[in-house]
């Protein structure tokens, strides 16, 4: 039988749990570089904002160059494990005297979610993966082909993620295909406040390309209909740094 | 969910979880336990459903998924009582799209959007109150039960319940409303072949104040756009 105050012990424990639980976790990633493998709620929709930072990719011999870009796109939810990103890619570009803002690219993005939705029915491990078909806006007849798999574990407040990517471009007399690789790890402290670590790199398989690797610390937020994750990766080899913020609201 | 439906909810999840049940002998023989439900509740406060459970011993789930049906903007039934592992499924049955979900910490989800015509089911495989909203419609709400045997009781209002094939043993007896501060209690002794009796009254305070979206958002003004 329970005893009266163990029940308010555990009426008071449960109470505390309530008041310190936020809500709908929308779509959101806890990292900056590395995808997440949330999916949003059938027929819900997010608005998704990425803003990224390439700073003194390359060598002295190669060339430096300098990045910005801000990746912007609605998520549709088609289903409770599929969702449609169609995004629109802006960047401002430095190398040497020279630079430039302009409309990058633009596409679509599917990301399937192997798992259910369900926290309660996923289990610890989480599979997702994504592919992307975009077009260059300032070349006609160069386009490119992303995908991704990712694999995330997750036990309580723990939360650890890799995430191998590809990217392929078709440019005329200038194709790469590039290797993608990332890791992290975040950890939950108060109040949907999370707190880790990653390590992201981008590796020429073919093609003239600007390796890269960097590590640093990330931060993630949620609060009811809104995410956000910032990460400040330094440079490894290849680049100075390679800060991110992506950011979304869901609906 | 206010403070009264809370601790009422809390309660009664603390009684399913707090007992350390114990597992039947098949060839046990059974009994019954009947009794009464008395409820108090403001003047002109419409009667709601009541559960009466019994905690203290597991029983393996039905099969059967219990249905809550969205019509009307409506969950019916509103309060409806499983047993650990069965699943409950939520058809739609009106002529727009209605978006269940669940901000209970013991059971989170979130169905997303879907139309008529259209059913999404989850299974509760921990013993709990649950609360169960729309998040398009503020004026729907669900509770489910989720208890650790088959023996209960669901009453459409206060009045007399039987419950029959209860292990002999002494178990904690409950009477559970929405709307009550905290679920009744008592005792009681059940030997094969016998029935017990056992009285049950229930104070109810006050209908539930609007509770807040998926998102803890206050929900906004009511449109008909959602179809």
């Amino acid at each position: 039988m329970p005893n009266p105050s163990g029940s308010r012990t555990l009426a008071l424990a449960g109470l505390l749990l309530l008041v310190g639980t936020s809500s709908a976790r929308a779509g959101r990633s806890h990292y900056g570089w590395l995808y997440g493998t949330e999916v949003n709620p059938e027929r819900g929709v997010e608005l998704e904002t990425w803003i990224l930072q390439e700073n003194g990719k390359g060598d002295d011999e190669v060339g430096r160059e300098d990045e910005t870009l801000v990746w912007w796109g609605p998520v549709f939810s088609l289903s409770e494990k599929l969702e449609l990103a169609v995004p629109i890619e802006f960047a401002y570009k430095r190398e040497g005297d020279e630079s430039g803002t302009n409309l990058e690219r633009y596409g679509g993005e599917l990301r399937y979610r192997f798992n259910s939705p369900d926290p309660m029915l996923a289990g610890p491990v989480t599979v997702l993966v994504r592919g992307g078909a975009k077009r260059f806006a300032q070349v006609r007849s160069a386009g490119r082909g992303e995908a991704d798999l990712v694999v995330a574990f997750e036990r309580g407040r723990f939360h650890a993620e890799v995430d191998a990517g590809t990217v392929a471009e078709w440019v005329p007399g200038e194709d790469t295909v590039e290797f993608r690789p990332g890791a992290g790890f975040s950890i939950e402290t108060v109040s949907r406040l999370r707190v880790g670590a990653e390590v992201y790199a981008e590796l020429g398989v073919t093609g003239e390309t600007k390796d890269w690797l960097a590590v640093g610390p990330t931060v993630s937020l949620t609060r009811g209909r809104y995410w956000l994750t910032g990460t400040l990766p330094i440079g490894v080899f290849g680049i100075d740094s390679a800060p991110r913020v992506n950011f979304a609201i869901a609906f | 969910m206010s403070r009264s439906g809370t601790i009422a909810a809390l309660t009664a999840a603390a009684a399913l979880l707090a007992v350390c049940p114990r597992p039947l002998r098949a060839e046990e023989e059974r009994g019954t336990v009947r009794g009464t439900v008395a409820v108090t509740r403001p003047k002109g406060l419409a009667a709601d459903r009541v559960v009466v459970y019994l905690v203290g011993f597991e029983e393996p789930a039905p099969a059967r998924t219990v249905k809550i049906v969205q019509r009307g903007k409506r969950f019916i039934p509103s309060v409806v009582a499983i047993t650990v592992g069965q699943a409950v499924g939520f058809p739609n049955r009106d002529p727009f799209l209605h978006n269940v979900f669940s901000p209970t910490p013991l059971r989170p989800f979130d169905l997303g959007s879907f139309p008529e015509g259209e059913t999404r089911e989850r299974p509760f495989s921990q013993p709990g109150v649950i609360d169960v909203f729309c998040n398009i419609h503020p004026e729907m709400s669900a509770t489910i039960l989720v208890l650790p045997n088959r023996r209960f009781a669901v009453l459409e209002r206060e009045g007399p319940f039987e419950i029959r094939g209860v292990p002999p043993g002494t178990w904690s007896i409950y009477a559970y409303s929405r709307r009550a501060r905290r679920p009744a209690e008592a005792k009681v002794v059940v030997t094969a072949g016998t029935a017990a009796e056992v009285s049950l009254s229930l104070e109810e305070r006050a209908v539930q104040p609007a509770h807040r979206n998926k998102y803890g958002e206050k929900y906004r003004e009511p449109v008909d756009f959602y179809r």
